[in-house]
């Protein structure tokens, strides 16, 4: 896994911080012409906090980078829709917004993509999100590395 | 004779005449005793007679455009029954008598109270100023860095003035259209009325969204809005002000707003997954607020990890 740092330069101007880490597995699978490549496995951390905005406007930022996809556009001969559900997940003491998407593959069964996000709650100012991406893996064996990330999440204040 | 009443109907207020003579020359010439300056009525177009016995009748002396009287076409047509309905090329006439009931009184938009909101044209002007407030607001909740005027000068420019401008305009060449008046400032009060209000449901669904966690809160809103909303807003606004009648009211609401309905409903996420469209992005629960009032209970990660085992795949399209 490499890991790099993809907070991008904020403009002069901006009222808020981010720190974003980003890491990728660099040793895709082929899978076939159509299909491209499977076995990406990325997770990133991704903090945000300001002093000068106030939590309506802080929320609205919040919110709008709120967007993590898969980034391989597959079509309907290829892989389903997506279905994801929603929960609110208390991590060291903290709440979480979570969400799991998963979709499957057409031609190959028990192939899926895995999408899983986490933003944290309950802070007027502070704001963090967790991203998970796994494609062409067996959905349950994906879980159990899901929960290993939240468990292993501690806040500092 | 007791005297009867020649009706011209127009898009704007009806004309009427006196018909106390025995006889009667309608069309364009001008040595007519009406006369009528549309270019498909011909220069000597109908001839009506009036007998001391109460018959009235009408003669046709048209050849291009000739005249029907009450739908039907003819040369010689006589009547002793009143009201007589007679279409003259685009224009259409009626003789009534003196006596013919005349349609209850419509009062004017809110009442014609000084004291009301539909009525001051400070209200108009107050509205426009609330809206350029909260197109004002919108640019400092949805801006994150320092605040520059330019910018909030030009976002209230463009998503405020010019779409509050651009409905206004709209409606008011409809009118126009109609019943050939200028309501500008019902039209306005109208308008930014249904501009502030969409502003203030737009935040209330967004919250619902978070506590129900669920995008299905505005879908809802967006379809009720453009589908029931509006549709009732426009509807409302030509019975209670244009005083158009109430089934060609809802008619033409449903014209006007049908537009935006239908963009809408292409554009409803429910509706595309109800209707099988297949989509490569992840459409999960993206919305934050700083509220966090939500229905759904906290659990801990291992609740979490046994039902996220029991997430379902996803759906093929078809």
């Amino acid at each position: 896994m490499r890991c790099w740092d993809n907070s991008g330069k904020l403009k002069a101007n901006a009222l808020f911080k981010r720190y974003q880490i980003r890491c990728a597995n660099q040793n895709h699978v082929y899978l076939d012409d159509a299909n491209k490549f499977v076995g990406k496995l990325i997770y990133e951390y991704y903090w945000l906090e300001s002093d000068a905005l106030n939590s309506v406007r802080f929320y609205n930022l919040y919110e709008k980078l709120n967007k993590d996809q898969i980034e391989n556009h597959l079509s309907q001969e290829e892989v389903s829709n997506f279905n994801y559900d929603t929960w609110f997940v208390d991590v060291s003491g903290e709440e979480f917004k979570a969400n799991l998407c998963r979709r499957e593959y057409v031609e190959y069964e028990g192939l899926s993509d895995v999408l899983f996000t986490a933003a944290l709650t309950g802070h007027s100012n502070q704001g963090f999100f967790i991203t998970l991406i796994m494609t062409g893996t067996d959905f349950k064996a994906t879980l159990p590395l899901v929960k290993k990330f939240l468990e292993n999440i501690a806040w500092n204040p | 004779m007791e005297p009867l009443i020649i009706e011209i109907k127009t898009r704007g207020l009806h004309r009427y005449h006196a018909f106390e003579k025995p006889e009667l020359r309608l069309g364009r010439a001008l040595d007519n005793d009406i006369i009528l300056s549309d270019p498909t009525v011909e220069p000597y177009h109908i001839k009506i007679r009036r007998h001391e016995d109460g018959n009235i009748e009408l003669q046709n002396l048209a050849k291009v455009n000739p005249a029907q009287f009450n739908n039907q076409l003819g040369d010689k047509y006589s009547t002793t029954n009143l009201p007589i309905d007679i279409r003259m090329g685009r224009i259409s006439v009626s003789i009534l008598a003196r006596d013919h009931r005349v349609t209850a009184t419509k009062s004017l938009a809110g009442n014609g109270r000084p004291n009301n909101l539909f009525w001051h044209p400070l209200s108009a002007v107050l509205l426009l100023s609330l809206c350029v407030l909260a197109g004002g607001l919108e640019f400092y909740f949805t801006s994150y860095n320092a605040l520059k005027w330019e910018d909030l000068i030009k976002f209230v420019f463009r998503e405020s003035v010019l779409s509050i401008a651009a409905f206004i305009l709209i409606l008011s060449i409809f009118e126009r259209l109609l019943v050939n008046r200028w309501e500008i400032k019902l039209i306005t009060i109208s308008v930014t009325l249904l501009y502030l209000l969409y502003l203030l449901l737009s935040v209330v669904a967004n919250e619902l969204m978070y506590l129900f966690s669920s995008d299905l809160t505005t879908s809802i809103f967006n379809l009720v809005w453009y589908l029931v909303f509006i549709l009732a807003a426009v509807s409302l606004y030509l019975i209670r002000v244009t005083h158009l009648g109430q089934r060609k009211s809802i008619l033409l609401a449903t014209l006007i707003s049908s537009p935006f309905a239908i963009l809408a409903i292409m554009q409803n996420p429910t509706i595309n997954t109800l209707l099988d469209d297949f989509s490569s992005t992840a459409n999960y629960q993206k919305s934050l607020s700083p509220l966090n009032l939500h229905l759904s209970k906290t659990i801990s990660i291992e609740t979490f990890f046994e039902q996220a085992g029991d997430l379902e795949p996803g759906e093929f399209s078809d």
